[in-house]
């Protein structure tokens, strides 16, 4: 039997792959619930495969691939509860303006982010790797570190805080050579 | 885009980015998501603050290379405190095993890389010369490839399918594999039509 061309095959499975991570921080940022986000991001990619024959390779599949995100955030929106809506119609538009806007900026602060968590202390890098890395709860933290749940809960927002500030900082720094060239 | 923002008086409250986070861990209340909404749709740099902390914490959660970098044991060589951030060792017995460590890192785009290339190359084999990869027109043909390819997802947990299971730290994780899980499928609901 003969197959067709594997090529388109592999790279449309490489974009897929490539873009999981913008999709569902798009997602996560235009709909506020990051449960939802996954199942979307889920509903997303059925559609994104099912569609495949019509992608050609070397066309913009970031744009093809945040049309049908939003198209399928609008459809969750009207399937869900309005009780379930964190956003309303008017911020999701809004949001989704902003957040595809720093859409270019993820890839950007993934590269920075080693080098930003390398420069954490290491008690906030330990509760990042444990929170992100092993999946342990804030309850599983406070449970095994003997510490209340509202000082872990503390100790994960300067970690977070701090990786932000880092990563933007990084950026910027990044852009100000650029500027002045 | 532009990295930087025109930061106005609101960018560095902490209140914001306390909002922010939870709201991209999706931990809001009704009241705090209230309070983030009213602060979304009156500054654009809460706008900017909430979108950037939803990408930190997916690449968090999803990025594998970042998960491996964690996971070298003299990493980082250096460590160079941030300004204004005590020192110290978060005091904790070390997790069981790395197994589990181990099977969290594969819980990564890697696995979303496999299993797409899996859903794609099925395709490949049930559209065979006829059109790559899901022909959904062919006359006479009961085949539903989308249900194959979302059955491969699920059955492979691609992240998005399932959320991280709560309370389940250092889980070990199974990967599909052709015989076990989409060869069965692709046996009962293909091979007797198309015989390939």
């Amino acid at each position: 039997m003969g197959l067709p061309d594997r090529q388109p095959a592999e790279e449309f499975a490489d974009q897929m792959a490539a873009h999981q991570g913008r999709l569902e921080s798009f997602i996560r940022a235009v709909t506020g619930d990051a449960d939802a986000a996954r199942d979307i991001l889920q509903d997303t990619n059925v559609v994104l495969l099912r569609k495949s024959r019509d992608y050609r390779p070397g066309t913009n599949f970031a744009a093809w691939a945040f049309r049908v995100a939003r198209f399928e955030i609008l459809s969750w929106r009207r399937r869900a509860g309005r009780s379930r809506l964190t956003f309303d119609d008017e911020l999701v538009e809004r949001m989704a303006g902003s957040a595809q806007g720093q859409d270019e900026l993820y890839l950007r602060r993934v590269e920075v982010l080693r080098d930003c968590l390398s420069r954490l202390p290491e008690r906030q890098r330990e509760v990042i790797r444990l929170r992100y890395l092993e999946d342990w709860s804030v309850a599983d933290l406070a449970r095994k570190t003997g510490e209340n749940a509202n000082a872990i809960s503390q100790l994960l927002f300067r970690a977070r805080q701090n990786l932000f500030h880092a990563m933007q900082a990084a950026l910027e720094a990044e852009e100000k050579p650029s500027k002045t060239a | 885009m532009n990295a930087s923002f025109r930061p106005d008086s609101e960018a560095d409250d902490p209140r914001l980015h306390w909002l922010a986070q939870q709201g991209a861990e999706g931990l809001l209340d009704g009241r705090e998501a209230r309070e983030l909404s009213e602060w979304l749709a009156r500054s654009e740099s809460a706008r900017h603050i909430f979108a950037g902390y939803c990408q930190l914490l997916v690449a968090l959660e999803c990025e594998p290379w970042l998960e491996e970098a964690m996971m070298e044991p003299d990493w980082p060589e250096n460590v160079v405190p941030l300004p204004g951030v005590a020192m110290g060792r978060l005091e904790m017995p070390a997790p069981a095993s790395s197994a589990g460590a181990v099977g969290q890192g594969l819980n990564s785009w890697r696995r979303m890389a496999a299993v797409a290339a899996i859903a794609v190359l099925t395709g490949l084999l049930i559209g065979g010369a006829t059109g790559w990869p899901f022909r959904s027109d062919r006359v006479g043909s009961e085949r539903q490839p989308s249900s194959i390819v979302t059955a491969g997802m699920l059955s492979a947990g691609m992240p998005g399918a399932f959320p991280k299971g709560p309370g389940e730290p250092g889980s070990p994780i199974t990967l599909a594999s052709l015989g076990d899980e989409p060869r069965p499928l692709l046996a009962s609901q293909c091979v007797q039509c198309h015989r390939f």
